[in-house]
């Protein structure tokens, strides 16, 4: 059943995109959707198994590679946080099959678009089962991969064919740092097992790697670049630039793979890799710092953001940045806590996006949007349990997930867990602001759109929101559900699934922290909701002939709606140079100028001119050649008999007539 | 070159587009909408040319104080979210008459 649970996605995929034509477009579709909904109700049953039943499964299928000392099996690992990553990707990718259904029923080309949903949700399950980081790695490229495809779906448009190569670009950063960090590991271990590196990791944490002539830490070291690959996927502070630009995708790739799967590939990647990484204080420390940085990045930006998916995808980026710093703090069961409740309330939020997008025609900018609490009533719903849940309502799953973060990470005794901690209170009063913010804009006060959008506003139709509906119910009820499982104090069910401190007892310590502080995220959700309400209600007075802003104002306006001037820093500090380098230096100067020039074509072309140059400025008969081969011919003969007699052969002698000669018999040109 | 009134209607089309980009809410639009056609019809029967230039002036800095970073774009226009969606494959592609003579030689 495991071996099924891995590969219907993968059939799924290949009837839609092999045999789609010949199917017929509902016949493949329901194919797909089909095997989805049995993959994510055996991965309910794979997490029963595992989870409640405390059974973990760990099976190898054969020999991949054999070289040397480097042996990659296929293997597939299910343990409790397989199962739990297994059951948000299916769960979570069978309801956006289901919403694709209609959401796309008018494109042509849908069958392509479920065959790419389908074979990114294989590629997902290949790399949380992977019990190796090779085969890790082949999951995580192929996420990569069919991001860059389902981005640039409608790959006619300009646009999303750069916001795709802008993803895979940047994307490929992390991937050559995570794969320096498999080499560095092979080096260290000998092994890319899991099972090995996770068991004799303790043994060589004083392991030194000589780097121009520094020792460096190993562990440290791979640590650095698994980081990398960590900041690339998960769109961490520095390689962030594709997570809003991938909106260009339809709105179901957005909920799927830039909410709730794709994006925590990185989150994944460091609480697999955490029996590692936690021996490295100063890997922790970074996650930490980075994490809490993109929180803070991500919601300043998101307070600005006119289009509905950017604030959406912005968010995603600051509630990912929640997860890492929790890692680093060595949080790690509240860091999948919140990437669970994330995933389900992060993909309503995207779909309920998708179906306000749908209803106005795809217009997407909340400054035509409006008054549409009465005309879209049940997405309206939807979209308020994903927000109340987003901003931590109380007893909504976003409350338990997102407090238990912010509490652990005050409790800490170091430094950067105050940081991380303040900042993320900071981040809630902004992830409320920008949440409310785009549910009065989208919802309320009068309608700002054409009258013809108007006349057409519809809501979703059945297949979009049944979707709706069970992600708003998991939002409601999985964080209470699934509270002790998760970080519950002696819980059973993490057993060896990432790293336990023995002396960790944050969840002890943030029980008896001051009672103000527990009910800080409660005033930041209060005062998050009423600044958008008084500010959209006194809105309507505002003249703008009357407001003066400061140019210190309109420069932080433009900074964050420029999103602090990344993109522009990232193309003049490195695309362009690199360009330069790479075409006009690298490829007219070099490729193109001095390799032809002192090579094969160069070296040809200078014969051919100096020869076909000779050939037309000659003016010596064939007698005069033949007068200069018989002079050469005797002056052999004299200088050997004179080396015969003499006991010797002086070349320097051959060399030296031979040009006294020449410059006698200097042929003239007249 | 162009003529003064086209010049005005213009800079006028350019001032309401970004009274738009920054209004959140549509009374707001309407008021400031209303405010600057309030300007500019005050202005209408000048005829004083000192006078003209300095409202003329005056829009063009109104137009580049308020121009917004992030200006709307209708989804179905230029660089809007649904230009080039679906396009069309080239016609040379499709065009039949480019495929006359298959079948047609005995090979």
């Amino acid at each position: 059943m495991y071996i099924v649970n891995l590969i219907l996605p993968l059939i799924g995929s290949i009837v839609t995109g092999i045999l789609g034509h010949k199917l017929g477009n509902r016949i493949s579709i329901q194919i797909a959707v089909g095997c989805m909904m049995l993959t994510a109700l055996s991965s309910l049953y794979i997490g029963y198994e595992i989870l409640l039943c405390n059974s973990v499964v760990h099976f190898k299928l054969g020999t991949w590679m054999q070289v040397g000392s480097l042996n990659v099996e296929y293997g597939l690992l299910y343990d409790s946080l397989t199962s739990i990553m297994i059951i948000v990707i299916t769960s979570i990718s069978s309801m956006v099959h289901l919403y694709s259904m209609d959401y796309m029923k008018a494109d042509p080309h849908k069958t392509r678009f479920f065959s790419y949903l389908s074979l990114f949700t294989f590629f997902m399950m290949l790399l949380v089962t992977a019990d190796n980081f090779v085969q890790l790695f082949f999951g995580w490229e192929g996420v990569g991969i069919m991001s860059y495809l389902l981005i640039n779906f409608w790959y006619t448009r300009l646009q999303a064919n750069k916001s795709a190569l802008k993803a895979v670009i940047l994307n490929r950063f992390g991937d050559f740092g995570l794969f320096f960090g498999i080499l560095l590991v092979f080096l260290v271990f000998k092994s890319v097992d899991f099972s090995v590196i996770f068991t004799v990791a303790p043994f060589v944490t004083e392991y030194t790697i000589n780097l121009i002539g520094y020792e460096v830490n190993a562990i440290t070291l791979i640590g650095s670049f698994i980081v990398i690959g960590v900041v690339g996927k998960s769109a961490q502070l520095g390689l962030h630039m594709w997570l809003p630009d991938a909106m260009e995708g339809p709105t179901p790739v957005s909920a799927l793979l830039h909410a709730a799967t794709m994006v925590t590939a990185g989150v994944f990647l460091v609480l697999r890799t955490s029996p590692l990484l936690s021996y490295s204080i100063t890997i922790l420390n970074i996650l930490t710092i980075i994490g809490a940085l993109t929180t803070l990045f991500a919601t300043t930006i998101g307070i600005v953001q006119n289009d509905i998916k950017r604030v959406i995808a912005y968010s995603t980026c600051s509630q990912l940045g929640y997860m890492i710093f929790a890692c680093g703090l060595l949080n790690y069961n509240a860091s999948i806590y919140h990437l669970t409740t994330h995933a389900f309330f992060k993909a309503l939020l995207f779909l309920s996006a998708g179906s306000v997008i749908h209803g106005l025609n795809d217009e997407q900018d909340m400054r035509k949007m409006g008054g549409l609490v009465n005309l879209m009533p049940l997405t309206y719903q939807c979209m308020l349990i994903g927000t109340l849940a987003l901003t931590g309502f109380p007893f909504l799953s976003g409350y338990y997930s997102k407090d238990i973060i912010l509490e652990t990470s005050y409790a800490t005794y170091y430094w950067e867990g105050t940081f991380a901690a303040i900042i993320g209170y900071v981040a809630a009063f902004g992830t409320t602001f920008y949440s409310f913010r785009l549910l009065i804009l989208t919802f309320f006060n009068k309608p700002r759109m054409s009258y013809k959008t108007i006349q057409g506003v519809h809501e979703a139709s059945t297949k979009m929101v049944i979707p709706l509906v069970i992600l708003a119910i998991c939002s409601i009820f999985i964080g209470y559900i699934t509270k002790d499982l998760f970080v519950g104090l002696g819980t059973p069910v993490w057993n060896n699934s990432f790293y336990a401190y023995p002396y960790n007892n944050l969840i002890l310590e943030s029980e008896v922290l001051q009672r103000e502080l527990k009910l800080l995220p409660l005033f930041a959700f209060i005062y998050g909701v009423i600044t958008p309400v008084l500010f959209y209600y006194n809105i309507k007075e505002a003249r703008m002939q009357d407001v003066v802003m400061t140019e210190s104002t309109k420069e932080s306006y433009f900074f964050f709606v420029k999103k602090w001037y990344f993109d522009f820093l990232s193309r003049v500090l490195i695309v362009v140079p690199f360009f330069h380098l790479s075409y006009d230096v690298m490829n007219k100067e070099l490729d193109k100028g001095l390799w032809e020039q002192i090579g094969v074509t160069g070296v040809a072309t200078a014969l051919v001119k100096e020869f076909t140059e000779f050939k037309l400025n000659n003016e010596t008969t064939i007698s005069t050649y033949i007068s200069y081969i018989v002079q050469a011919i005797i002056m052999i003969i004299v200088v050997g008999l004179f080396s015969y007699v003499a006991g010797v052969i002086y070349m320097e002698l051959y060399i030296l007539i031979g040009i006294i000669y020449i410059c006698i018999n200097k042929p003239n040109k007249s | 070159m162009l003529s003064h009134s086209q010049k005005v209607v213009r800079l006028y089309r350019k001032a309401i587009k970004s009274i738009r980009d920054y209004s959140e809410d549509y009374d707001m639009f309407l008021a400031n909408a209303g405010d600057l056609r309030a300007a500019l019809k005050a202005g209408k029967n000048e005829t004083n040319p000192f006078h003209i230039q300095q409202m003329v002036k005056q829009l063009e800095n109104f137009n580049s104080y308020w121009e917004h970073p992030d200006p709307y774009i209708p989804c179905d226009g230029i660089n809007g979210t649904k230009w080039q969606r679906n396009t069309a494959p080239a016609s040379y592609v499709v065009d039949p008459t480019n495929h006359l003579l298959e079948g047609f030689r005995k090979d």
